[in-house]
Protein backbone atom coordinates (compact mmCIF):
# COMPACT_ATOMS: atom_id res chain seq x y z
CA UNK A 1 0.00 0.00 0.00
CA UNK A 2 3.03 2.35 1.02
CA UNK A 3 4.62 1.70 -2.43
CA UNK A 4 1.39 2.32 -4.23
CA UNK A 5 1.44 5.57 -2.61
CA UNK A 6 4.46 6.66 -3.28
CA UNK A 7 4.39 5.31 -7.16
CA UNK A 8 1.14 7.78 -7.20
CA UNK A 9 2.64 10.62 -5.77
CA UNK A 10 5.91 10.66 -8.17
CA UNK A 11 3.73 9.64 -11.07
CA UNK A 12 1.87 12.85 -9.84
CA UNK A 13 4.89 14.85 -9.78
CA UNK A 14 6.23 13.81 -13.31
CA UNK A 15 2.48 15.07 -14.35
CA UNK A 16 2.95 18.57 -13.59
CA UNK A 17 6.57 18.55 -15.08
CA UNK A 18 5.14 17.68 -18.07
CA UNK A 19 2.55 20.45 -17.26
CA UNK A 20 5.08 22.87 -16.77
CA UNK A 21 7.00 21.55 -19.86
CA UNK A 22 4.25 21.90 -21.91
CA UNK A 23 4.01 25.83 -20.93
CA UNK A 24 7.83 26.33 -21.83
CA UNK A 25 7.10 24.39 -25.39
CA UNK A 26 4.23 26.80 -26.03
CA UNK A 27 5.68 29.83 -25.62
CA UNK A 28 8.92 28.60 -27.22
CA UNK A 29 6.65 27.91 -29.93
CA UNK A 30 5.13 31.56 -30.28
CA UNK A 31 8.47 32.89 -30.45
CA UNK A 32 9.31 30.51 -33.13
CA UNK A 33 5.51 32.13 -34.85
CA UNK A 34 6.72 35.59 -34.61
CA UNK A 35 8.95 34.93 -36.70
CA UNK A 36 12.09 36.17 -35.16
CA UNK A 37 15.60 37.38 -37.10
CA UNK B 1 -26.64 48.30 15.53
CA UNK B 2 -23.01 47.57 16.00
CA UNK B 3 -21.69 45.25 19.18
CA UNK B 4 -19.05 46.80 20.52
CA UNK B 5 -16.24 44.06 21.39
CA UNK B 6 -16.52 42.69 24.60
CA UNK B 7 -13.06 42.30 26.98
CA UNK B 8 -13.73 38.32 26.18
CA UNK B 9 -13.47 38.71 22.55
CA UNK B 10 -10.00 40.88 23.11
CA UNK B 11 -8.72 38.19 25.56
CA UNK B 12 -9.41 35.21 22.62
CA UNK B 13 -7.98 37.13 20.47
CA UNK B 14 -4.98 38.29 22.35
CA UNK B 15 -4.61 34.40 23.79
CA UNK B 16 -4.32 33.10 19.94
CA UNK B 17 -2.04 35.35 18.49
CA UNK B 18 0.57 35.32 21.93
CA UNK B 19 0.44 31.36 20.51
CA UNK B 20 1.39 32.12 17.07
CA UNK B 21 4.19 34.90 18.31
CA UNK B 22 5.38 32.19 20.63
CA UNK B 23 5.20 29.75 17.32
CA UNK B 24 7.51 32.30 15.41
CA UNK B 25 10.15 32.96 18.29
CA UNK B 26 10.06 29.16 18.49
CA UNK B 27 11.01 29.22 14.80
CA UNK B 28 13.54 31.79 15.31
CA UNK B 29 15.79 29.26 16.99
CA UNK B 30 16.72 27.60 13.73
CA UNK B 31 18.83 30.42 12.34
CA UNK B 32 20.20 30.98 15.80
CA UNK B 33 21.27 27.30 15.59
CA UNK B 34 22.58 27.36 12.22
CA UNK B 35 24.56 30.14 13.14
CA UNK B 36 26.41 28.40 15.51
CA UNK B 37 27.23 25.53 13.00
CA UNK B 38 28.07 28.19 10.40
CA UNK B 39 30.64 29.66 12.81
CA UNK B 40 28.79 33.01 12.53
CA UNK B 41 28.40 33.69 16.57
CA UNK B 42 27.34 37.60 16.23
CA UNK B 43 24.70 36.97 13.52
CA UNK B 44 23.39 33.73 15.40
CA UNK B 45 23.13 36.59 18.83
CA UNK B 46 21.05 38.68 16.28
CA UNK B 47 18.25 35.66 16.42
CA UNK B 48 18.62 34.78 20.42
CA UNK B 49 18.14 38.52 21.08
CA UNK B 50 15.02 38.67 18.31
CA UNK B 51 13.74 35.19 19.99
CA UNK B 52 13.85 36.55 22.93
CA UNK B 53 12.00 39.31 22.75
CA UNK B 54 9.19 37.54 20.40
CA UNK B 55 8.87 34.67 23.46
CA UNK B 56 8.57 37.23 26.03
CA UNK B 57 6.14 39.23 23.77
CA UNK B 58 4.03 35.98 23.36
CA UNK B 59 4.30 34.65 26.74
CA UNK B 60 2.99 37.71 28.02
CA UNK B 61 0.11 38.42 25.40
CA UNK B 62 -0.75 34.34 26.45
CA UNK B 63 -0.74 34.94 30.25
CA UNK B 64 -2.69 37.93 30.43
CA UNK B 65 -5.29 37.01 28.02
CA UNK B 66 -5.41 33.24 29.02
CA UNK B 67 -8.69 31.91 27.35
CA UNK B 68 -10.23 29.00 26.91
CA UNK B 69 -12.78 29.48 24.66
CA UNK B 70 -13.51 28.76 20.54
CA UNK B 71 -12.62 31.33 18.25
CA UNK B 72 -15.48 32.77 16.64
CA UNK B 73 -15.22 33.88 12.72
CA UNK B 74 -15.27 37.04 13.32
CA UNK B 75 -12.07 36.86 16.24
CA UNK B 76 -10.23 34.24 13.57
CA UNK B 77 -10.10 36.61 10.60
CA UNK B 78 -8.86 39.67 13.30
CA UNK B 79 -6.00 37.15 14.42
CA UNK B 80 -4.83 36.26 11.27
CA UNK B 81 -4.52 39.76 9.69
CA UNK B 82 -2.97 40.90 13.72
CA UNK B 83 -0.40 38.10 13.16
CA UNK B 84 0.79 38.78 9.70
CA UNK B 85 1.41 42.42 11.12
CA UNK B 86 3.28 41.48 14.43
CA UNK B 87 5.04 38.48 12.83
CA UNK B 88 6.22 41.51 10.53
CA UNK B 89 7.38 43.63 13.04
CA UNK B 90 9.15 40.84 15.23
CA UNK B 91 10.43 39.17 12.42
CA UNK B 92 12.19 42.07 11.34
CA UNK B 93 14.54 42.33 14.88
CA UNK B 94 17.11 39.99 13.88
CA UNK B 95 17.44 41.63 10.28
CA UNK B 96 17.51 45.00 11.74
CA UNK B 97 20.33 44.02 14.02
CA UNK B 98 22.44 42.67 10.74
CA UNK B 99 22.67 46.34 9.87
CA UNK B 100 22.22 45.37 6.76
CA UNK B 101 18.79 47.58 6.70
CA UNK B 102 19.13 51.35 6.94
CA UNK B 103 16.51 52.01 9.67
CA UNK B 104 13.71 49.71 11.43
CA UNK B 105 11.16 50.40 8.55
CA UNK B 106 13.28 48.93 6.21
CA UNK B 107 13.66 45.46 8.05
CA UNK B 108 9.95 45.70 8.72
CA UNK B 109 9.55 45.85 5.13
CA UNK B 110 11.56 43.07 4.11
CA UNK B 111 10.48 41.17 6.51
CA UNK B 112 5.87 41.89 5.29
CA UNK B 113 8.16 41.29 1.93
CA UNK B 114 8.89 37.88 2.75
CA UNK B 115 5.74 37.01 5.02
CA UNK B 116 3.68 38.24 2.63
CA UNK B 117 5.71 35.63 -0.25
CA UNK B 118 6.82 39.28 -2.16
CA UNK B 119 10.32 39.21 -3.00
CA UNK B 120 10.93 42.94 -3.07
CA UNK B 121 13.76 44.17 -0.86
CA UNK B 122 15.35 47.39 0.36
CA UNK B 123 18.66 45.28 1.78
CA UNK B 124 21.79 46.69 1.52
CA UNK B 125 24.72 44.67 0.15
CA UNK B 126 22.97 41.59 0.08
CA UNK B 127 26.37 39.83 -1.22
CA UNK B 128 27.91 40.07 1.93
CA UNK B 129 25.35 39.18 3.81
CA UNK B 130 25.98 36.79 6.88
CA UNK B 131 24.15 32.99 6.07
CA UNK B 132 21.93 32.98 9.05
CA UNK B 133 19.97 35.99 8.10
CA UNK B 134 20.18 34.78 4.42
CA UNK B 135 18.75 31.62 5.92
CA UNK B 136 15.88 33.72 8.14
CA UNK B 137 15.06 35.77 4.74
CA UNK B 138 13.97 32.42 2.95
CA UNK B 139 12.67 30.77 6.53
CA UNK B 140 10.10 33.26 6.45
CA UNK B 141 9.10 33.41 3.14
CA UNK B 142 8.29 29.41 3.93
CA UNK B 143 6.46 30.22 7.24
CA UNK B 144 4.72 32.86 5.13
CA UNK B 145 3.92 30.47 2.33
CA UNK B 146 2.56 27.79 4.44
CA UNK B 147 0.76 30.13 6.15
CA UNK B 148 1.31 31.51 9.66
CA UNK B 149 -1.68 30.03 10.58
CA UNK B 150 -0.71 26.76 9.57
CA UNK B 151 2.25 26.31 11.38
CA UNK B 152 0.10 27.59 14.55
CA UNK B 153 -2.55 25.04 13.40
CA UNK B 154 -0.56 22.21 13.46
CA UNK B 155 1.57 22.55 16.37
CA UNK B 156 -1.11 24.49 19.09
CA UNK B 157 -4.41 24.33 18.32
CA UNK B 158 -6.83 21.73 19.23
CA UNK B 159 -10.09 21.72 18.16
CA UNK B 160 -10.81 21.43 14.86
CA UNK B 161 -13.87 24.16 14.28
CA UNK B 162 -11.86 26.83 15.32
CA UNK B 163 -8.78 25.91 13.57
CA UNK B 164 -10.63 25.61 10.40
CA UNK B 165 -11.51 29.80 11.07
CA UNK B 166 -8.45 30.73 11.44
CA UNK B 167 -7.66 28.64 7.93
CA UNK B 168 -10.58 29.98 5.55
CA UNK B 169 -9.07 33.34 7.20
CA UNK B 170 -6.27 33.09 5.55
CA UNK B 171 -7.04 33.06 2.09
CA UNK B 172 -7.10 29.62 1.42
CA UNK B 173 -10.92 29.03 1.30
CA UNK B 174 -11.07 25.43 0.18
CA UNK B 175 -10.51 22.34 2.16
CA UNK B 176 -8.69 19.69 0.66
CA UNK B 177 -9.45 16.97 3.47
CA UNK B 178 -12.12 16.94 5.38
CA UNK B 179 -10.58 17.87 8.40
CA UNK B 180 -8.44 20.64 8.28
CA UNK B 181 -5.93 19.31 10.56
CA UNK B 182 -5.39 16.66 8.01
CA UNK B 183 -5.11 19.21 5.13
CA UNK B 184 -2.32 21.33 6.81
CA UNK B 185 -0.17 18.13 7.19
CA UNK B 186 -0.45 17.47 3.52
CA UNK B 187 0.18 20.87 2.53
CA UNK B 188 3.23 20.05 4.47
CA UNK B 189 4.16 16.60 3.15
CA UNK B 190 3.82 18.28 -0.52
CA UNK B 191 6.23 21.31 0.57
CA UNK B 192 8.75 18.38 2.33
CA UNK B 193 8.66 16.77 -1.11
CA UNK B 194 9.34 18.98 -3.60
CA UNK B 195 11.62 20.76 -0.75
CA UNK B 196 13.87 17.62 -0.72
CA UNK B 197 13.62 16.91 -5.05
CA UNK B 198 13.73 20.82 -5.55
CA UNK B 199 17.04 21.43 -3.14
CA UNK B 200 18.99 18.40 -4.97
CA UNK B 201 18.39 18.88 -8.52
CA UNK B 202 19.18 23.00 -7.66
CA UNK B 203 22.47 21.82 -5.57
CA UNK B 204 23.64 19.63 -8.66
CA UNK B 205 22.52 21.94 -11.22
CA UNK B 206 24.93 24.53 -8.93
CA UNK B 207 28.09 21.97 -8.19
CA UNK B 208 28.10 21.50 -12.29
CA UNK B 209 28.27 25.62 -12.65
CA UNK B 210 31.10 25.56 -10.88
CA UNK B 211 30.16 26.26 -7.08
CA UNK B 212 31.25 24.73 -3.82
CA UNK B 213 29.33 22.19 -2.86
CA UNK B 214 28.36 23.92 0.35
CA UNK B 215 27.23 27.24 -1.49
CA UNK B 216 25.25 24.74 -3.95
CA UNK B 217 22.97 23.14 -1.35
CA UNK B 218 22.77 26.65 0.47
CA UNK B 219 21.52 28.48 -2.46
CA UNK B 220 19.39 25.76 -3.95
CA UNK B 221 17.26 25.40 -0.80
CA UNK B 222 17.05 29.28 -0.29
CA UNK B 223 16.39 29.51 -4.43
CA UNK B 224 13.63 26.56 -4.08
CA UNK B 225 12.26 27.82 -1.01
CA UNK B 226 11.96 31.25 -2.28
CA UNK B 227 10.63 30.14 -5.84
CA UNK B 228 8.09 27.10 -4.18
CA UNK B 229 6.72 29.48 -2.21
CA UNK B 230 6.23 31.89 -4.93
CA UNK B 231 8.35 34.49 -2.63
CA UNK B 232 11.31 35.41 -4.80
CA UNK B 233 14.11 36.30 -2.22
CA UNK B 234 17.54 35.41 -3.55
CA UNK B 235 21.10 34.90 -1.50
CA UNK B 236 22.55 37.22 -4.10
CA UNK B 237 21.30 40.82 -5.49
CA UNK B 238 21.42 40.09 -9.14
CA UNK B 239 18.76 37.40 -8.28
CA UNK B 240 18.81 34.23 -10.79
CA UNK B 241 21.19 36.00 -13.29
CA UNK B 242 23.68 35.65 -10.73
CA UNK B 243 24.15 31.97 -11.90
CA UNK B 244 24.44 32.92 -15.63
CA UNK B 245 22.27 28.67 -15.86
CA UNK B 246 19.73 27.73 -18.14
CA UNK B 247 19.71 24.70 -16.21
CA UNK B 248 18.83 26.66 -13.23
CA UNK B 249 16.24 29.06 -15.06
CA UNK B 250 14.25 25.45 -16.16
CA UNK B 251 14.60 24.09 -13.12
CA UNK B 252 13.67 27.65 -11.24
CA UNK B 253 10.51 27.83 -14.17
CA UNK B 254 9.40 24.49 -13.30
CA UNK B 255 9.38 25.14 -8.84
CA UNK B 256 7.37 28.26 -9.65
CA UNK B 257 4.47 26.63 -11.91
CA UNK B 258 3.94 23.64 -9.25
CA UNK B 259 4.25 26.36 -6.90
CA UNK B 260 1.72 28.27 -8.62
CA UNK B 261 -0.79 25.01 -8.76
CA UNK B 262 -3.61 24.59 -6.43
CA UNK B 263 -2.69 22.30 -3.24
CA UNK B 264 -6.05 20.48 -4.45
CA UNK B 265 -4.74 19.65 -7.51
CA UNK B 266 -1.68 18.21 -5.88
CA UNK B 267 -3.99 16.40 -3.83
CA UNK B 268 -5.69 14.85 -6.78
CA UNK B 269 -2.47 14.30 -8.78
CA UNK B 270 -0.69 12.50 -6.28
CA UNK B 271 -3.61 10.38 -5.18
CA UNK B 272 -4.28 8.99 -8.70
CA UNK B 273 -6.75 11.36 -10.47
CA UNK B 274 -4.26 12.46 -13.26
CA UNK B 275 -7.12 13.55 -15.84
CA UNK B 276 -7.36 16.58 -13.16
CA UNK B 277 -4.91 18.88 -14.43
CA UNK B 278 -6.66 18.69 -18.01
CA UNK B 279 -9.53 19.40 -17.13
CA UNK B 280 -9.34 21.79 -14.11
CA UNK B 281 -10.80 25.36 -14.65
CA UNK B 282 -7.75 26.44 -12.84
CA UNK B 283 -4.74 25.09 -14.99
CA UNK B 284 -6.68 25.46 -18.17
CA UNK B 285 -7.29 29.22 -17.68
CA UNK B 286 -3.12 29.38 -16.41
CA UNK B 287 -2.57 27.87 -19.37
CA UNK B 288 -4.62 30.32 -21.56
CA UNK B 289 -3.37 33.44 -19.60
CA UNK B 290 0.44 32.75 -19.82
CA UNK B 291 0.15 31.63 -23.18
CA UNK B 292 -1.68 35.42 -24.30
CA UNK B 293 -0.12 37.74 -21.77
CA UNK B 294 3.44 35.66 -23.61
CA UNK B 295 1.80 36.75 -26.83
CA UNK B 296 1.69 40.54 -25.58
CA UNK B 297 5.43 40.31 -24.06
CA UNK B 298 7.09 38.59 -26.75
CA UNK B 299 5.30 40.86 -29.29
CA UNK B 300 6.45 44.13 -27.43
CA UNK B 301 10.32 42.68 -27.44
CA UNK B 302 10.36 41.60 -31.04
CA UNK B 303 9.22 45.28 -31.66
CA UNK B 304 11.90 47.05 -29.45
CA UNK B 305 14.38 44.67 -31.35
CA UNK B 306 16.17 44.36 -27.85
CA UNK B 307 16.74 40.56 -27.89
CA UNK B 308 17.47 39.65 -32.02
CA UNK B 309 17.56 36.12 -31.53
CA UNK B 310 14.25 33.54 -30.58
CA UNK B 311 16.15 31.92 -28.68
CA UNK B 312 17.05 35.01 -25.95
CA UNK B 313 14.01 36.43 -26.61
CA UNK B 314 11.99 33.09 -25.38
CA UNK B 315 14.63 32.89 -22.42
CA UNK B 316 14.56 36.38 -21.51
CA UNK B 317 10.77 37.17 -21.89
CA UNK B 318 9.57 34.03 -20.47
CA UNK B 319 11.30 33.85 -17.32
CA UNK B 320 10.53 37.36 -16.30
CA UNK B 321 6.61 36.78 -17.76
CA UNK B 322 6.52 33.07 -15.73
CA UNK B 323 7.92 34.46 -12.59
CA UNK B 324 5.36 37.56 -12.57
CA UNK B 325 2.27 35.40 -13.61
CA UNK B 326 3.24 33.03 -10.42
CA UNK B 327 4.02 35.90 -8.13
CA UNK B 328 7.80 34.96 -7.60
CA UNK B 329 9.32 37.87 -8.29
CA UNK B 330 12.84 35.99 -9.94
CA UNK B 331 14.23 38.10 -12.71
CA UNK B 332 17.47 37.48 -15.18
CA UNK B 333 17.37 40.98 -16.17
CA UNK B 334 18.99 44.16 -14.09
CA UNK B 335 15.61 46.08 -12.50
CA UNK B 336 16.88 49.20 -14.57
CA UNK B 337 16.26 46.85 -17.60
CA UNK B 338 11.94 46.87 -17.75
CA UNK B 339 11.89 50.08 -18.72
CA UNK B 340 15.54 51.12 -20.08
CA UNK B 341 15.30 47.90 -22.74
CA UNK B 342 11.57 46.86 -22.67
CA UNK B 343 8.95 48.32 -24.42
CA UNK B 344 5.29 49.19 -22.92
CA UNK B 345 3.99 46.54 -25.03
CA UNK B 346 5.72 44.05 -23.53
CA UNK B 347 5.67 45.59 -19.85
CA UNK B 348 2.22 45.36 -20.77
CA UNK B 349 1.70 41.82 -20.59
CA UNK B 350 4.25 41.13 -17.37
CA UNK B 351 1.58 43.95 -16.01
CA UNK B 352 -1.34 41.74 -16.46
CA UNK B 353 0.49 38.42 -15.67
CA UNK B 354 0.72 40.25 -12.14
CA UNK B 355 -1.94 41.30 -11.96
CA UNK B 356 -3.97 37.82 -12.54
CA UNK B 357 -1.93 35.52 -10.47
CA UNK B 358 -1.87 31.82 -10.29
CA UNK B 359 -4.35 29.23 -8.12
CA UNK B 360 -6.57 29.55 -5.30
CA UNK B 361 -4.79 27.59 -2.18
CA UNK B 362 -1.45 28.23 -3.37
CA UNK B 363 1.48 30.84 -2.21
CA UNK B 364 0.48 32.76 -5.10
CA UNK B 365 -1.38 36.06 -4.41
CA UNK B 366 -3.48 38.26 -6.67
CA UNK B 367 -6.76 37.82 -8.33
CA UNK B 368 -6.38 34.38 -8.90
CA UNK B 369 -6.99 32.10 -12.52
CA UNK B 370 -9.90 30.83 -11.05
CA UNK B 371 -11.70 33.93 -10.07
CA UNK B 372 -10.73 34.82 -13.88
CA UNK B 373 -12.45 31.60 -14.98
CA UNK B 374 -15.86 32.25 -13.11
CA UNK B 375 -16.06 35.70 -14.16
CA UNK B 376 -15.73 34.44 -17.62
CA UNK B 377 -17.94 31.61 -17.56
CA UNK B 378 -20.87 34.11 -16.54
CA UNK B 379 -20.16 36.26 -19.13
CA UNK B 380 -20.73 33.44 -21.75
CA UNK B 381 -23.93 32.71 -19.29
CA UNK B 382 -25.11 36.29 -19.85
CA UNK B 383 -24.36 36.32 -23.46
CA UNK B 384 -26.32 32.77 -23.89
CA UNK B 385 -29.40 34.34 -21.96
CA UNK B 386 -29.16 37.02 -24.28
CA UNK B 387 -29.33 34.78 -27.58
CA UNK B 388 -31.40 31.74 -26.47
CA UNK B 389 -35.01 31.90 -26.23
CA UNK B 390 -36.52 33.57 -22.82
CA UNK B 391 -37.77 30.47 -21.43
CA UNK B 392 -34.70 28.45 -22.24
CA UNK B 393 -33.04 27.54 -18.27
CA UNK B 394 -29.58 28.49 -19.01
CA UNK B 395 -27.00 26.28 -16.94
CA UNK B 396 -23.60 27.10 -16.92
CA UNK B 397 -20.78 24.87 -15.12
CA UNK B 398 -17.20 24.44 -14.45
CA UNK B 399 -14.67 21.00 -13.14
CA UNK B 400 -12.71 22.45 -10.44
CA UNK B 401 -12.12 18.65 -8.79
CA UNK B 402 -15.39 18.03 -9.23
CA UNK B 403 -18.20 19.42 -11.54
CA UNK B 404 -19.56 22.97 -10.61
CA UNK B 405 -22.17 24.73 -11.31
CA UNK B 406 -22.19 28.52 -11.63
CA UNK B 407 -24.07 30.04 -8.82
CA UNK B 408 -24.63 33.91 -8.51
CA UNK B 409 -22.69 34.24 -5.29
CA UNK B 410 -19.69 32.61 -6.34
CA UNK B 411 -19.44 35.04 -9.27
CA UNK B 412 -20.16 37.99 -7.00
CA UNK B 413 -16.95 37.25 -4.58
CA UNK B 414 -14.94 36.74 -7.65
CA UNK B 415 -15.50 40.00 -8.90
CA UNK B 416 -15.82 41.88 -5.60
CA UNK B 417 -12.15 40.79 -4.69
CA UNK B 418 -11.19 41.15 -8.71
CA UNK B 419 -12.53 44.93 -7.93
CA UNK B 420 -10.66 45.28 -4.61
CA UNK B 421 -7.59 44.15 -5.96
CA UNK B 422 -7.61 46.43 -9.19
CA UNK B 423 -8.57 49.33 -6.62
CA UNK B 424 -5.29 48.22 -4.86
CA UNK B 425 -3.33 48.32 -7.95
CA UNK B 426 -4.22 51.89 -8.51
CA UNK B 427 -3.99 53.17 -5.32
CA UNK B 428 -0.67 52.04 -5.35
CA UNK B 429 -0.06 53.49 -8.77
CA UNK B 430 -1.42 56.87 -7.98
CA UNK B 431 0.69 57.15 -4.28
CA UNK B 432 3.40 56.28 -6.82
CA UNK B 433 2.83 59.08 -9.01
CA UNK B 434 2.00 61.43 -6.05
CA UNK B 435 6.14 61.19 -5.46
CA UNK B 436 7.20 61.95 -8.64
CA UNK B 437 7.49 58.39 -10.44
CA UNK B 438 6.32 57.72 -13.94
CA UNK B 439 2.50 56.07 -14.17
CA UNK B 440 3.44 53.10 -15.77
CA UNK B 441 6.52 52.51 -13.70
CA UNK B 442 4.21 53.13 -10.54
CA UNK B 443 1.94 51.15 -11.83
CA UNK B 444 4.31 47.97 -12.70
CA UNK B 445 5.83 48.56 -9.16
CA UNK B 446 2.13 48.99 -7.03
CA UNK B 447 0.99 46.03 -8.83
CA UNK B 448 4.19 43.59 -8.30
CA UNK B 449 3.41 44.50 -4.08
CA UNK B 450 0.29 44.21 -4.41
CA UNK B 451 -0.11 41.03 -6.25
CA UNK B 452 2.71 39.63 -3.85
CA UNK B 453 5.13 39.65 -6.86
CA UNK B 454 8.49 41.14 -6.34
CA UNK B 455 9.43 41.88 -9.73
CA UNK B 456 11.21 45.64 -9.56
CA UNK B 457 11.51 48.06 -11.72
CA UNK B 458 13.78 49.70 -10.00
CA UNK B 459 11.48 51.79 -7.63
CA UNK B 460 12.04 49.39 -4.54
CA UNK B 461 15.24 50.62 -3.08
CA UNK B 462 16.73 52.25 0.32
CA UNK B 463 16.45 55.78 -0.58
CA UNK B 464 12.46 55.82 -1.89
CA UNK B 465 10.12 57.50 0.24
CA UNK B 466 8.53 56.86 3.28
CA UNK B 467 4.98 57.04 2.42
CA UNK B 468 5.92 54.98 -0.48
CA UNK B 469 7.57 52.41 1.55
CA UNK B 470 4.75 52.15 4.00
CA UNK B 471 2.50 52.13 1.05
CA UNK B 472 3.86 49.13 -0.79
CA UNK B 473 3.73 47.53 2.83
CA UNK B 474 0.42 47.88 3.22
CA UNK B 475 -0.25 46.71 -0.24
CA UNK B 476 1.58 43.07 0.46
CA UNK B 477 -0.14 42.75 3.57
CA UNK B 478 -4.08 43.51 2.03
CA UNK B 479 -2.80 41.52 -1.18
CA UNK B 480 -1.44 38.31 0.70
CA UNK B 481 -4.33 38.03 2.94
CA UNK B 482 -7.08 39.13 0.25
CA UNK B 483 -8.63 41.70 1.49
CA UNK B 484 -11.72 39.94 3.91
CA UNK B 485 -9.64 39.63 7.14
CA UNK B 486 -8.64 43.42 6.67
CA UNK B 487 -11.70 44.57 6.42
CA UNK B 488 -13.03 42.41 9.20
CA UNK B 489 -10.14 44.07 11.09
CA UNK B 490 -11.53 47.39 10.31
CA UNK B 491 -14.83 46.77 11.34
CA UNK B 492 -13.96 45.55 14.09
CA UNK B 493 -12.07 48.61 14.80
CA UNK B 494 -15.08 50.49 14.15
CA UNK B 495 -17.07 48.28 16.24
CA UNK B 496 -14.73 49.23 19.58
CA UNK B 497 -14.79 52.55 18.90
CA UNK B 498 -18.37 53.33 17.82
CA UNK B 499 -20.37 50.11 19.09
CA UNK B 500 -23.04 49.98 21.75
Amino acid sequence: MKLKSIFNASLGISIEMLYAALIMLAAFSLCIILNLK
Amino acid sequence: MILRPTIDDLKNIGYYLGKIIIGLGLIMLVPAVCGMAFQEINPALDFIIGAEITLIFGLILTKICHSEKELSWMQGMVVVSLSWLVAAVLGAVPLYLSGHWKSFLDACFDSMSGFATTGLTLVQNLDHMAYTHNLWRHLIMFIGGQGIVIVALSLFVKSASGAFRMYVGEARDEKILPNVVDTSRFIWLVSIAYLVLGTVSLAITGILCGMKPFNAVFHGLCIFIAAFDTGGFTPQSQSILYYHSLPYEIITVVIMIAGAMNFKLHYALWTGSRKEILKNIETIGFFITIVITFFITAVGLAQAGVYPRAMMLFRKGFYQLISGHTGTGYQTIYAQQFFADWNHVALLGVVCAMALGGAVCSTTGAIKTLRVGIIFKAMIEDIKRIILPEKAVVLQKFHHIKEVFLEDKQVRSALLITLAFIVLYILGALIGMFYGYPFFNALFESTSAAANVGLSCGITQAGMPVGLKLTYIFQMWAGRLEFMSIFTLLGFLVAALKGK
